[in-house]
């Protein structure tokens, strides 16, 4: 079931409500997720935003109903990944995080990594990147990150983002859910068939890459010094990758299925 | 009562709307929820910052005065709750007004500068509905405003006076009054003013012809231009799904 609700609509929910209340008597638990709201005077669930209104079943009585629509700006929801830039200490107990350009900074406290204690502490640099996971976020709250997986207590894939890879924006916040969350999808899959690729993505609209072996560039330094251009050219060839797949990574954002080998091909022509 | 839309045109606002209706043409951006300046921060609910630029020379006080209105209406759909300590920003910059097309002509008086510029609003308005939605901010419910004027024939008094529905400049000159009124709109239909500007002589009764007329332009509105916009929006935002 997917239709279009502009603001102010009727939901099909509340058919639904009525009808099974009388059954039932506790009514059979509803969860609203992104886009719904629920007016505190009139206690109705309204729709806020315009998208495709989805409704899923998660168990018997129990209903997921959102809103499914894009935005630019990313408003933090408990166990989102995203990546952020550090942009500060606060306290020397914790950091800084800009998550998007001019949104509220968010906190990612030193203890919140792997084996990290008082005298251990992980110490990372202002414009380094972290992949990581959203622990607490709430309106009257200030957001909180962590680089731990929960259940295991290791890193899981959290953590600094090295300099051998490459960050950029991404407009449409659907898209990067669609990269991260759908494994159905085409995108990355065609990307894997003319590189090899690492990538973490944060659904704030960010998205770092690393194809090849990344981009070494101590290692070219020290070559260029030595005279010797072999491992240099194999570094601006991974630079050269990387570059043509964020090209096709963000082109693909405004184009239809039938189009992306088109673009994957104009993208690495010169390759 | 026609116009076109373009949504997303800017790359770094949260959400855009390019509008174009009779002789004005307008950009609304939307930014938000972002950091806010502290002096703006409010405690439990988001803070408006509204700019009104116009197409020729310095905004001043028929913009601040522009500002405010159009705050007062955005205050009022904006589930401002959603997003406490934060700021939403709205900038409206006109890139052609009735008085840009007649510049220098017979219709730049100083009584002219008054009359137009509640069409102004009318068009911000609706602008900044699609700004709105296109950047994802909650909404109360969709709203359409709409520019109605009325024009007595001053010889026959008896008769009904003459109302036109989204007045062009030279009709606006000729007639006794104009309004703009503002409605939300839920589950299609028009339901609550949320602004009312009245500019000229008329009477209640011919204010409520006006208020009823409007109704069903508000309702037309929204079921035939917001709908038809904001379905092709989403389904260029998922232009990439299979």
């Amino acid at each position: 079931m997917s239709e279009i609700i502009l603001p102010g609509d009727k939901l099909p929910i509340h058919r639904a409500l009525v009808q099974e209340d009388p059954e039932n008597e506790a009514g059979s638990n509803i969860t609203i997720g992104p886009g719904l709201y629920k007016s505190i005077n009139s206690k109705q669930i309204i729709p806020t935003q315009a998208g495709i209104f989805e409704s899923k079943t998660i168990k018997r009585h129990e209903q997921l109903y959102y809103i499914e629509s894009n935005s630019s700006r990313y408003i933090p929801q408990t166990n989102d990944y995203v990546i952020g830039v550090i942009t500060g200490v606060i306290g020397g107990e914790s950091y800084k995080v800009s998550l998007q350009d001019f949104s509220n900074p968010v906190i990612l406290s030193m203890m919140a990594f792997p084996n990290a204690t008082k005298k251990n502490r992980p110490n990372l640099q202002n414009g380094q990147i972290v992949y990581a996971r959203v622990s607490n976020a709430g309106n009257e709250i200030e957001t909180e990150l962590e680089c731990i997986d929960p259940t295991t207590g290791k890193d899981g894939g959290f953590g600094l983002l090295d300099e051998s890879g490459f960050l950029f924006n991404v407009k449409s916040l659907n898209y990067t859910r669609e990269l991260l969350f759908n494994p159905n999808s085409t995108i990355l899959e065609k990307l894997s068939s003319r590189c090899k690729f690492e990538i973490a993505i944060g659904i704030n609209g960010k998205i770092w890459i690393k194809c090849g072996d990344g981009l070494n560039l101590n290692k070219m330094e020290v070559e260029d010094d030595n005279g010797s251009s072999t491992v240099s050219n194999d570094s601006s060839k991974d630079i050269k990758v990387t570059l043509a797949a964020v090209k096709y990574i963000t082109q693909c954002q405004h184009s239809s299925p039938d189009q992306f080998d088109n673009i994957l091909q104009q993208s690495f022509k010169d390759i | 009562m026609s116009f076109t839309v373009k949504t997303s045109l800017l790359e770094n606002s949260d959400g855009s709307a390019q509008l174009i209706t009779g002789d004005i043409k307008l950009i609304a951006s939307v930014s938000g929820p972002i950091e806010p300046k502290p002096r703006q921060e409010l405690p439990n609910v988001a803070s408006l910052e509204i700019v009104i630029r116009p197409a020729v020379g310095l905004s001043g006080t028929r913009e601040k005065a522009l500002e405010d209105k159009l705050r007062s209406l955005l205050q009022a759909v904006i589930v401002r709750y959603k997003y406490p300590r934060q700021l939403i920003q709205v900038v409206i910059q006109f890139l052609s007004t009735p008085l840009t097309k007649y510049q220098g002509g017979a219709y730049s008086n100083h009584k002219d500068e008054v009359e137009y510029s509640n069409i102004e609003l009318n068009a911000a308005i609706n602008g900044c509905y699609f700004a709105l939605v296109d950047a994802g901010i909650a909404l109360y419910s969709s709203f359409a405003s709409v520019c109605i004027s009325l024009t007595e024939d001053h010889q026959t008094i008896d008769e009904e006076p003459e109302y036109i529905i989204d007045p062009n400049l030279k009709q606006l000159h000729k007639s006794d009054s104009h309004h703009v009124i503002c409605f939300n709109i839920e589950d299609k239909k028009a339901n609550k003013i949320l602004l009312l500007e009245s500019l000229g002589d008329f009477t209640e009764e011919q204010l409520f012809t006006v208020i009823s007329k409007a109704v069903t332009q508000c309702e037309l509105i929204h079921n035939d231009y917001q709908r038809k916009y904001i379905t092709e929006k989403i389904d260029n935002d998922y232009v990439w799904k299979a």
